[in-house]
Parts: C-alpha cells; structure tokens; sequence
C-alpha cells in the first residue's frame, strides 16, 4: 500500500503542471506555445514591439519536463539544438538561474519564465498553459 | 591574401579582446576511431582527405579539435573567430582558422555577416566539424561530399521573421573563394578560383518540422599543369570543341537542394536531395539521403539510407583522347550507403556514438574510398566517436 501511494506521489510531481509567466505588467496577455517554442529556441526575440528575454532554470527536473512538454523536444535533442546554435555564432546561451535568481529577473517586464503553477506569485501572471 | 585577412582579423579580434568583458571562448571537438574490413579500399570522409582505414583502425578520419571566439562588441556588432585541427590532405595535422566573420544584428530581423563564411549547401554547412550538434558520426558523403568546398570569403545577409505560427528565413550571400582541391586518384592537385559566388537559401517551418531549399550559382575554374596540358593539346589538334565542352574555365556551376527536417517528441527524421551542375570534366551528380531516429531520453538509435549518382559519363567516357577518359573516369563518386547507429547522451558537454556503415562504391576509382581495382567490392565501416563542447 505504501509503495502505491508513493508511486502516486512520484508521478503526482512527475507530472506538475508547468506554466509560463511573466511580471504583471507586461503588456503581454496570452502566447501561443508555438511563440513560446520560438522565443525560447531562439527564432524571434519579441512579441509585436516587446522584446522578451527566456530565462532557464538550472532545476533539472523542471527543465527536462519543460523540454518535453513545452518545446516537444528531449533535453539532449535541446542540447544538439542550441549547441548547433552556439558554435555557428547565431546565439549564445542563456545561464541557467537558480529560483531566487528568477525571481529577480521575473520584476522586469519583458522576461518570461516556465515555472511549476504552484509556485506562482501574486506579481506575476500566466502567458501559456499546457491543457 | 587569406592568410593576411585573417592574420589582420585574428590581431582585432584579439586587441579588442583584452579591454573586453565580452569575450567568449569555447571548445569542441571529436574523438573518433574508424575501422574498414576491406584492404583493397582506404576509407575516407571526404576527398580531401589522403589517408583512413583500410582493414586497420584509425583515429585521422574524424578526430577533431576546435575553438570558437566570439567578441560582443555591443549589443549589435559581434566578431566570431573559428579555427580547427584535424588530419589534412597531406596526411598531416594541421591547425587552420575555418571561418570568421563581423557581424552586424539589428535584434530585429536582419543579420549582416562580412568576412569568411560558411557556404549554405547542406543543413549542417555551418556545424560540420561540431559532432556534438549532429546525430551522425558524418554527414552522408552522398550528399554532403558533392561540392568540395565549404567557406567562403564575402557578405551574407539574413531575414528571419514569422507567419501566424510559421518561421521563415532568407538567407543570402555574395563572395568568392580559391581553394587547392586534391585528385588523389590520379594524384593530382588542382587550383580552383570560385568568383561571382551567390548563394540564396530559405527556410520555413515550426520548431517540430521545416524544409529548406538551397541554390547556388558561381563560375569556377579549375586547372593545374597536366589539365592545362591537356587541353591546349586538344586544342593544338583542332579538338576546340571537345576542349571547350570539359575543360573548367570560367564554367557557370550551380547547386540546387531541398530539405525536409523532423523533430518532434521523440522522433527525428531528416532528408536531404542535392545535385550539382559543373558543364566540365567535373561531372554533374546528384545524391540523397533518409535518416530517421527515435530517442529514448538519452539514447537515439538511427538508421540511414544515402545514394549518389552519376549524371554524365564517366568511366564509360569514350572520348577521342585517351587521358581525357582518364580523368573523367576519376570524377565518378558514386556510391550508395546503408546505415545504422547509437548516439548516447553523456551530459551536456559529451556523447558517445557507434555506427555501422555498408557501402557500395560504383566508380573504378573507389568512389570517395581510394582503391585501384576495377571491379568495386562492398566496404563494411565501423565507426565510433566520443564529442564533446566546452
């Protein structure tokens, strides 16, 4: 019974739903995931006038299932992405933040972040949520 | 000229450098080891290299190192400095700067490159020698081994921008190059100047499938002492036309290719078509390729299938001039390939990968795999590679 129950833990907090935010006063509402894809794959860097900076987090577990979920893609297939980017001098690559280090970067206006939903605060808001 | 160009480049880049916090270096490279059964062939990536496995093991084939500098200058102008060292068509290991380029971005759409540049052929043009970055241990040769070269020195602007949902990117570029492009077969080596270079590629697509197509245009010209002789002496026999019709000089070339890309949760396919067009002793040819993979979170094991073809006549050339027959026999690069492979994920700076290749050479020549039977036998092709980015 205990196994089962922690099972259902385990995949309870293996399926956290992962959202992706913004400060509240971005004039941004909603995105659409395939512009979420872009921005954080580097295809644009801004949505109508708004230039909007993707910020990573060096949370694995999080960054795995947003690389799933969000860019349908596996974190080494994410890899080969933006390595390829790097090394033909297109972009570099984001550093990966610690949460406190998000939620530094989350008070200006054009970030955006994929956090897990229960940790969403009273000043940020939700720009792209997987149904 | 080259060598001053990036000798002055080199010197900016690194002035500018010590008063910059900017400054960013990074490492690449490969290890890799290849084993090729069969003795009568030496197995090799591309032509121009001398020396691979011919029923023995060696590591000249891919190992690679390489350093990549970027220079952030602003928020706009960046300068890139790429150089590699890896085994060379004299069968030696030499350092040499690959590409390297000012660039200008508006942050908007628009990217301005000028200096030394990748030429755009293939999809992986521009991350070759990054084995980190491809799924592949080497591109198909079938494809990728078509035009032997693979920078440039010019200008190239790009414009990215989307539709609704959809990416799109014009890629284009203006330049020439001169380059030393080996015939080991006949053991020759022959200087070709490319001018008028234009290059035009588009993209477009999602993140999870795009296609692209590719178009080249430049006039080339190819000789060295034993071409030269050879066609003034058609000349001198009033074979005019016959020289006029395969001697490279000032030959308008084109490349013409189309891709279609796949990556999408677990599953990645790839497929790309090229052919070239020389009016030369240089043939025409046109080749292709099918990959598809499936990733298991670290594991991505691929299968692949690649052919070339011939589209003129090579060893059937039966001209009137026996050493002209020579030579065109030695363009054939014909070949097909059958292959399968792993590529483990280590971590984010390594993989290792495995692959087995079954190849068909069709030319008397070996194909791209120097041999000098007459009769092509199958070559079976191990291969495995550590890669890593720092």
């Amino acid at each position: 019974m205990k196994i089962i129950l922690l099972l259902l833990i385990n995949i309870y907090f293996l399926n956290a739903q992962i959202v992706i935010v913004t400060n509240k006063n971005t004039k941004i509402e909603n995105l659409p995931k395939e512009i979420v894809q872009y921005l954080y794959l580097a295809k644009i860097n801004k949505i109508d006038t708004i230039k909007l900076e993707p910020i990573l987090s060096d949370d694995e577990a999080l960054h795995d299932q947003f690389c799933n979920a969000i860019l349908c893609k596996s974190q080494s297939q994410y890899n080969s992405y933006w390595t390829r980017l790097v090394f033909t001098g297109k972009k570099s690559i984001s550093k990966k933040l610690e949460w406190k280090e998000i939620v530094k970067k989350l008070q200006d206006t054009n970030t955006i972040a994929y956090i897990e939903k229960k940790d969403l605060r009273e000043e940020w808001k939700i720009v792209y949520e997987e149904n | 000229m080259k060598n001053i160009f990036f000798k002055l480049f080199t010197f900016l880049l690194f002035t500018l450098s010590a008063n910059s916090s900017e400054f960013d270096v990074k490492a690449f490279g490969t290890l890799g080891g290849v084993y090729n059964d069969n003795s009568n062939y030496i197995y090799r990536k591309d032509i121009f290299q001398k020396d691979g496995s011919s029923d023995d093991l060696s590591f000249k084939t891919d190992t690679v190192v390489g350093l990549q500098t970027t220079l952030h200058v602003n928020e706009n102008f960046s300068a890139l400095l790429q150089g590699i060292a890896n085994n060379d068509y004299d069968d030696k290991v030499r350092a040499k700067i690959d590409w390297g380029y000012l660039k200008y971005d508006s942050n908007e759409n628009i990217t301005l490159k000028f200096g030394r540049i990748r030429t755009p052929y293939y999809k992986n043009s521009e991350n070759l020698n990054i084995g980190y970055s491809n799924l592949m241990i080497r591109e198909s040769v079938e494809v990728y081994g078509q035009v032997p070269f693979s920078s440039y020195n010019g200008v190239e602007i790009t414009y990215s921008n989307i539709i609704g949902t959809y990416f799109y990117t014009i890629q284009g570029g203006y330049g020439r190059e001169e380059l030393t492009v080996p015939n080991h077969s006949l053991n020759q080596e022959a200087n070709v100047k490319i001018d008028n270079l234009y290059t035009l590629n588009l993209t477009f697509g999602t993140t999870a499938l795009q296609a692209r197509a590719t178009y080249i245009n430049a006039d080339i010209t190819a000789s060295n002492q034993s071409l030269n002789q050879l066609f003034a002496g058609l000349r001198a026999f009033g074979l005019d036309e016959l020289a006029d019709q395969y001697e490279h000089k000032n030959k308008q070339s084109e490349y013409l290719g189309f891709g279609i890309f796949l990556d999408y949760k677990n599953i990645l396919f790839s497929s790309e078509y090229g052919q070239r067009r020389l009016n030369s002793f240089s043939r025409d040819l046109h080749g292709y390729y099918a990959t598809i993979g499936y990733s298991f979170h670290k594991l991505i094991p691929f299968v692949t299938y690649a052919k070339s073809e011939m589209d003129n006549v090579t060893y059937g050339a039966n001209t009137v001039s026996p050493m002209l027959n020579n030579l065109l026999r030695s363009q054939n690069t014909a070949q097909s390939s059958k292959i399968v492979g792993i590529k483990y994920y280590l971590n984010e700076n390594f993989d290792i990968k495995f692959q087995y290749e079954y190849i068909i050479p069709k030319g008397d020549f070996g194909s791209y795999h120097l041999s000098s039977l007459q009769k092509p036998q199958e070559l079976n092709v191990f291969s495995f590679a550590l890669d890593f980015v720092f």
